[in-house]
């Protein structure tokens, strides 16, 4: 475990400002066969990245335990959860389709990635840590109601909205998806409700995976005008992400006022993903990063979790989680380039 | 493809004798904007359109007015077993927003409206379903589109849909065929259509 956590560009006496991480190295054991692309090696990436930074010595590691049925049923059909265990002990090859390949370990990854983050947000709220990263597979932003999509298992990060929601009694969660994919399964799960507001920024569905999330779905009955959806055009890269972000996406979340910041964090709109056609640099989702984590310091008191969604270029992924997390460990008002500078 | 395929079924009807007020508050609450009309037995005896109803209105003594002194008599009417294309090109040629569609009897069974020309293209277009997309130029259809239905026929399960395109825009270049996929991954397909020597675009390239 990685035990105290000390500023890293200098100082011991900074415990506000730690960063947690919530990682299970049994999440690798979820194995998706030869040639898939949400693969082990993702995991193996970022650990590796994280260890050649330094960065890994600097978080708070965090203990992880499978999310408890409830916490999962909480926004989960049981016969699907039941279904979805079946599926990895009877050693079936996939679930629902054929992108969400299992195998016998798949489960037991599966309630630990969600775990993962209720470990995080019960780390952040707290204030164990000030914000937490949680580098999870088998993903979760696709996973609907009662059924796997597109890689995904169990829904992690709306099992985590929920918590913060039931446990803690928030009324205010956002979360915002920056996956190249739409975030259909979290958007159905909470489109009729005004508690969670959810925005979604993706490659166009005309183009991608999985076809939703053009621009007029804004949420349902009660929740109407509590999902955001911000499709791109292919070729997208940081200047297009930035003007989403300046002038829809930052005064949309400004305007909700959350208790607490969500991030699906998928690193597949990055320039060399192979599942995608966007170009957001490192530089970019750095940037990303910066001012969702200035926009949790005004409304949230800094309460921001953020997990692992896509992200398919092992360079781009590891080189991007390292960046993310750069900027959820910098101290407010410091520019992390700066600080990663000067601490090497 | 039928009409009876992509035709509404049931379909909401009125009759000679209803007030226009009525039907015009009917068919706004289910937003459509014509209703056949139909006699005791079921049988169709003409429609009557929004337009119809817009008439009538700037006429006056609207509120007493009935269907009867307003619908169109004798539409042009479609069966169950007429063809998509004929159903399509009447549509088109027409200008109708909709058809009545009718059995051997006369009796109303459906209605067959722009809109559920839309739902047949998305259908067919395969919209519906989560997926992905590949599009692959055909610039020689007689070499090329056999390596490509021969590529994607491998991968059978994952085809929601293959429409190759009429003449691309105005002149005679290349044609193209679009694919939608059942994965959030079509690299693998992608990859073995290049191989075949196929121009596979690049989007946002």
């Amino acid at each position: 475990m990685g035990g105290v956590v000390v500023a890293w560009w200098g100082g011991n006496n900074a415990p506000a400002m730690t960063t947690a991480l919530a990682y299970d190295e049994r999440c690798i054991e979820h194995a998706t066969g030869e040639g898939h692309p949400e693969r082990p090696d993702r995991l193996t990436a970022i650990v590796q990245k994280l260890r050649a930074t330094h960065q890994w010595d600097e978080l708070l590691h965090l203990p992880i335990k499978p999310a408890a049925l409830e916490s999962i049923t909480a926004v989960h059909d049981p016969a699907y959860v039941r279904r979805l265990q079946a599926a990895c002990e009877m050693g079936e090859s996939y679930i629902d389709a054929i992108d969400s390949a299992v195998c016998p370990r798949s489960y037991a990854a599966a309630l630990l990635a969600a775990g993962a983050m209720i470990a995080a947000t019960d780390a952040v709220m707290t204030g164990r840590a000030h914000n937490a990263f949680a580098p999870v597979r088998p993903p979760g932003h696709h996973c609907e109601f009662d059924r796997s999509m597109g890689f995904c298992l169990l829904n992690n990060i709306a099992i985590a909205a929920q918590h913060l929601i039931s446990r803690y009694g928030l009324e205010r969660v956002a979360i915002v998806d920056f996956d190249v994919h739409h975030g259909n399964g979290t958007q159905h799960l909470f489109e009729e409700r005004s508690d969670v507001f959810f925005v979604s920024i993706h490659e166009h569905p005309s183009y991608l995976y999985p076809g939703t999330g053009f621009a007029w779905e804004k949420g349902v009955g009660d929740g109407e005008g509590a999902t955001l959806n911000m499709p791109l055009p292919p070729g997208s890269g940081d200047n297009e992400y930035r003007a989403a972000f300046e002038t829809k996406i930052l005064p949309a979340l400004e305007q909700f006022s959350p208790q607490f910041l969500l991030i699906s964090a998928g690193f597949d709109a990055a320039e060399h993903d192979p599942l995608a056609h966007q170009k957001v640099s490192p530089h970019g989702f750095a940037w990303m990063t910066r001012r969702l984590k200035a926009l949790a310091e005004k409304h949230c008191g800094g309460r921001l979790v953020s997990t692992l969604e896509g992200g398919y270029d092992l360079r781009s992924l590891a080189e991007c989680v390292s960046v993310h997390l750069r900027e959820l460990m910098a101290d407010e008002g410091e520019d992390p380039a700066m600080a990663m500078k000067a601490g090497m | 493809m039928l009409v009876r395929d992509g035709m509404t079924s049931p379909v909401m009807t009125t009759t000679p004798d209803a007030l226009l007020a009525a039907v015009d508050d009917q068919m706004a609450e289910r937003r459509v904007h014509q209703l056949p009309v139909v006699d005791a037995a079921g049988k169709l005896i003409g429609i009557i359109t929004a337009r119809d109803i817009g008439l009538a209105m700037a006429a006056g003594g609207f509120e007493k007015r009935t269907v009867e002194s307003a619908m169109t008599t004798e539409p042009v009417t479609l069966r169950p077993s007429d063809t998509l294309e004929h159903a399509l090109t009447l549509l088109l040629r027409e200008r109708f927003g909709a058809m009545p569609v009718v059995d051997e009897q006369d009796k109303v069974v459906g209605i067959f409206a722009r809109h559920d020309c839309l739902k047949v293209l998305s259908n067919v277009l395969g919209l519906e379903e989560a997926g992905s997309r590949v599009d692959v130029e055909i610039a020689r259809p007689a070499d090329e589109l056999a390596k490509a239905l021969t590529t994607l026929a491998g991968h059978d399960a994952q085809i929601i849909s293959a429409i190759l395109s009429n003449r691309q825009g105005r002149g005679q270049g290349a044609r193209t065929l679009y694919v939608r996929l059942r994965t959030i991954d079509p690299g693998p397909i992608r990859r073995k259509l290049r191989e075949a020597g196929l121009k596979v675009v690049e989007p946002g390239a």
